[in-house]
């Protein structure tokens, strides 16, 4: 335990712990109802969850990164059955069916397998990494990536499958793979765009679309995003205060606590906020990938270019989506959002860089 | 050369940071007057516009349901500048009580934009009396919206089910589909089997206000866009006979087209008023739900009841098919059949003396069914009651179709934790014991007779808005044509032969075939009454099925059903009508 502190980055430590007040923050206001007590606080039970998540990280670091690659296959493999069972559970009943329920906290093995597919498809291109050059390795590679995206997508949970594309294309970049091969795989994918559209539910292309142009939905996805925007943009430079954002207290926005949190810090922490907590975001990368750029061992190094890669672009989609720049498909603001597997997994992912960090210490 | 890669990757993180960084400039800088004003006013007004819901029709184009404008009156949460003062208002201009007043708006208060109704449904004349004093009161209106109207009440309303606020339960599930809370869903029947087509897409308007709820100017606008209308195969005037058969009756009926599985009738006994659930009014609501007689049941594919001596058709088959009995093989009915120490009676205490097969269907002799069914056993009876379908779905478009029970001796080990003794079989062959069916399984079991060995699926909804229902598969019980000869032989007999035992259902100048059934349920009560049959005898064009709970004799109470049935059929040119 000791030496996991002082053999750790206190930097990338002390961001965390930063980022996470602000997460407890803005989860209160968010479920602050001064007149109402039927809305429950989310904050005390998103303590909670920390309190868990926290252990696992623990346990994370202690069992090394390296064990959890040489399992991963097979950790990767029951996630995606559990994945099917979802699915085939979720068959019998009408609509989305995402969660596993466990009592009193249900997770989201969907969340839970961006890490196992990292962790895969980090021992994959490792363990082929002199054939990294072939395009045979590439297209491997896209198959293990599509195995848990056709499955939830057709759950259907479209923000989760689009997020493992960019672990695809960041951790063989790394790797080393040619970039020929992967601007190929990228205009395969714009190409088949079409074919995907296809398998949509009505309500996903509906978001979709509506991100073209708000006005298609105003009283559903569209409401949302015309809401958030005037949220932001009222937060002005300095932001109203905190407990104070009126489109906020007033209940005008929707899925506040969880998706559009950020509509929450940039209506009450103003420009000033939200561009700090970008730099809170910044940094933790840097400092993520600085253990990158220090350790020898190529898989920590192609590891965490795949934490990376999630974390930033569940920021930068969220973000967007809160401002209008990108279409509403629910992928939750790291450490920010309500929600335990969200937690879990971005607590899960820097237990892993930290176990890279520590492995460098000691040789 | 891969720490290269790192550093392109932590470059292209943070350029593509800058992106976010203009985008949060623009609109909290240089957009920030504009959407201050927005907020401060709290001036962006959602306004729903409800869809109208779907008509349905009957096949030939009589509405069956229908939107009809409804006037409520409604409380913009935003716009009340004192709560207390705007309810004694509206309390003087309504005659009702502050509180209760008080009481629904916090019920329904939503948003402080979305309007929250007060009271539904008032008369045209009386709301447009109200609304000239609501002039005074800022926050209060009338609203008009769609309400559900069903002219024929009490007719065809388990096939119509009604619609009701979504509960919660349902919005879990439907959320996804695009319902919201508060929408209205069907609930049973066509309304809630085609919910998705029928309910239409919300609309709503979107409006930036000033500080006095004046528009200044139009941010959204969605048209609320109709649902579907639906056309189904239903009769009305036909419908509305077989209600009037029924009127003082529990039960159940369903006539069929069968070669095509279009249903032209479907009644279920009693039926409830779908009106009531929509005007609001909750005492109406609750002598339903609290009467005994479980109105809401729709007992022609949800009540499960055994089959008494209808399934005789089925044993029947079983005992051709399987070279148990041959055309001239026959069995001695004394009256009485023994196994062991038991008694098992026949029907006819004297007995029918010798019996062969198209006799025994003729005169339903139980013993004669008794000796068979012992001669096949109870596993050979399960299949053929399988394979004609019972104990599963006929896949009607109806919500909550039952699939009864086809018990078998492995059934019985793991349901009931007990043995299949050979009593139970000799029970099983004459339809009582623990067999339970719905009356549309019935229906199948006599349209699989009248075609042969098939079934087309049944269906109720012909088209959605002029583009036909995808054909139904076909329902084949996997048997030999021929084998229907002396089955239909019997079945003719016992219509039309003066020993009969449905002669009930007899018409001079039309051959109608079936099989009566007297089912026992339980010591003090009444038999069941079924009636199974099909016309015209040779070339079967219609399929129905008669059921009365408690109703007594098949042969006389179902047997009569049928017969006023086939006669309106005839009378009304059902039997002159091209198919396909």
């Amino acid at each position: 335990m000791k030496n996991i502190f002082k053999n750790t980055d206190p930097v990338l430590l002390l961001v965390i712990v930063v980022i996470l007040i602000i997460a407890f923050l803005s989860l209160y206001s968010a479920s602050h109802q001064p007149d109402r007590d039927l809305v429950k606080n989310y904050s005390m039970q998103q303590l909670m969850w920390l309190g868990l998540t926290i252990l696992v990280a623990i346990l994370f670091i202690k069992f090394g990164y390296e064990r959890w690659i040489d399992y991963s296959y097979l950790i990767f493999t029951l996630n995606l059955l559990v994945l099917l069972l979802v699915l085939i559970l979720g068959e019998t009943r009408y609509g989305a069916k995402r969660w596993i329920d466990l009592g009193i906290l249900s997770l989201q093995p969907s969340e839970l397998c961006k890490i196992s597919f990292m962790l895969a498809l980090t021992k994959f291109v490792m363990d082929n990494n002199d054939r990294i050059k072939e395009i045979r390795t590439v297209i491997i590679s896209l198959f293990i990536c599509m195995l848990p995206v056709a499955l939830i997508i057709k759950q259907p949970d479209l923000g989760t499958a689009i997020a493992f594309l960019p672990i695809f294309f960041v951790v063989l970049f790394t790797a080393g793979a040619k970039i020929k091969h992967l601007l190929i795989v990228f205009m395969l994918g714009a190409g088949s765009a079409p074919l995907l559209w296809s398998v949509l539910k009505l309500y996903q292309k509906k978001r979709l679309l509506v991100f073209l142009n708000p006005n298609i939905d105003p009283l559903g996805a569209g409401y949302t995003i015309i809401q958030s925007r005037i949220a932001i943009g009222s937060g002005g430079l300095f932001g109203k205060g905190w407990l104070s954002g009126t489109q906020n207290q007033l209940n005008f926005l929707p899925e506040r606590h969880t998706d559009f949190i950020f509509s929450v810090i940039g209506e009450e922490w103003g420009f000033m906020g939200a561009v700090i907590l970008l730099g809170l975001f910044l940094l933790l990368i840097k400092r993520l990938l600085a253990i990158a750029d220090t350790t020898n061992d190529g898989r920590g190094k192609t590891l965490i270019s795949g934490i990376v890669a999630l974390i930033w672009f569940q920021v930068f989609v969220n973000i967007g989506m809160t401002i209008g720049l990108m279409p509403v498909v629910g992928l939750p603001l790291p450490f920010i959002s309500y929600g335990g597997s969200n937690l879990l997994s971005m607590m899960i992912m820097i237990a892993l860089a930290i176990s890279v960090g520590l492995k460098r210490k000691v040789f | 050369m891969r720490s290269n890669r790192i550093n392109i990757i932590s470059v292209a993180i943070s350029a593509s940071s800058l992106l976010l960084l203009a985008a949060l400039f623009y609109f909290q800088i240089i957009g920030y007057g504009y959407y201050r004003s927005l907020s401060l006013k709290n001036t962006v007004r959602t306004i729903p516009l409800e869809a109208s819901r779907g008509a349905i029709y009957d096949r030939k184009g009589i509405v069956l349901a229908k939107d009809d404008i409804s006037f409520n009156l409604v409380l913009i949460p935003q716009e009340i500048s004192d709560l207390g003062s705007t309810l004694n208002m509206l309390s003087a201009v309504t005659g009702r009580k502050r509180e209760e007043l008080e009481a629904i708006y916090r019920k329904n208060y939503r948003f402080p934009f979305v309007p929250a109704d007060i009271i539904s449904n008032i008369p045209p004349e009386k709301a447009f009396r109200i609304e000239e004093k609501l002039i005074d009161i800022p926050g209060a209106l009338i609203w008009s919206i769609p309400k559900r109207l069903y002219p024929n009440g009490r007719v065809g309303s388990h096939i119509m089910g009604y619609i009701g606020k979504i509960a919660d339960s349902e919005l879990k599930k439907l959320k996804d589909y695009g319902y919201s809370m508060r929408d209205l869903v069907g609930k049973n029947g066509v309304e809630q089997y085609y919910d998705i087509y029928l309910k239409g897409d919300d609309g709503g308007i979107q409006i930036e206000v000033d500080s006095r709820s004046r528009e200044i100017s139009r941010i959204g606008f969605k048209e609320p866009k109709r649902g579907k209308d639906l056309t189904l195969t239903i009769d009305l005037g036909l419908q509305r006979f077989i209600d009037m058969l029924f009127e003082d009756k529990k039960g159940a009926c369903i006539v069929m087209q069968s070669k095509t599985g279009r249903v032209l009738g479907l009644v279920s006994s009693p039926e409830f008023d779908p009106n009531i659930f929509v005007t609001g009014k909750d005492e109406g609501r609750f002598k339903i739900l609290r009467d005994t007689g479980c109105p809401l049941l729709n007992r022609a594919i949800t009540g499960t009841y055994p089959p008494g001596s209808t399934f005789k058709t089925v044993v029947a088959c079983a005992g051709i098919a399987t070279g148990t009995v041959k055309e001239t093989t026959s069995f001695l009915c004394t009256g009485v059949f023994k196994l062991g120490n038991t008694s098992f009676r026949c029907w006819k205490e004297s007995g029918h003396g010798y019996q062969d097969i198209v006799q025994a269907l003729t005169h339903s002799c139980n013993v004669f069914f008794y000796s068979l069914g012992k001669a096949l056993g109870a596993e050979q009876i399960y299949k053929y009651a399988l394979s004609f379908g019972l104990g599963n779905y006929t896949g009607i478009d109806l919500p909550q179709e039952a699939k009864g029970v086809a018990p078998s001796p492995m059934w019985k080990r793991f349901t009931l934790k007990a043995p299949w003794y050979e009593g139970d079989t000799i029970n099983y062959s004459i339809g009582q014991g623990y067999l339970e069916v719905t009356p549309i399984q019935m229906l199948r079991v006599i349209t699989i007779v009248a075609n042969n060995g098939f079934c087309p699926q049944p269906y109720i909804v012909e088209d959605i808005e002029g583009v036909k229902t995808s054909r139904k598969r076909e329902y084949s019980a996997k048997l030999r044509p021929e084998l229907f000869k002396m089955i239909r032989a019997g079945l003719f007999d016992a219509v039309n032969d003066p020993t009969g035992t449905g002669q009930g259902a007899r018409i001079n100048d039309l051959d109608v075939s079936g099989k009566t059934g007297t089912a026992q349920s339980g010591p003090s009560r009444k038999s069941h009454a079924w009636f199974i049959g099909f016309l015209p005898s040779d070339e079967p064009l219609i399929s129905l099925v008669v059921f009365i709970e408690h109703g007594g004799k098949g042969g006389e109470s179902a047997a009569n059903i049928a017969r006023l049935i086939a006669v309106y059929l005839k009378e009304n040119g059902f039997l002159n009508e091209k198919y396909f």
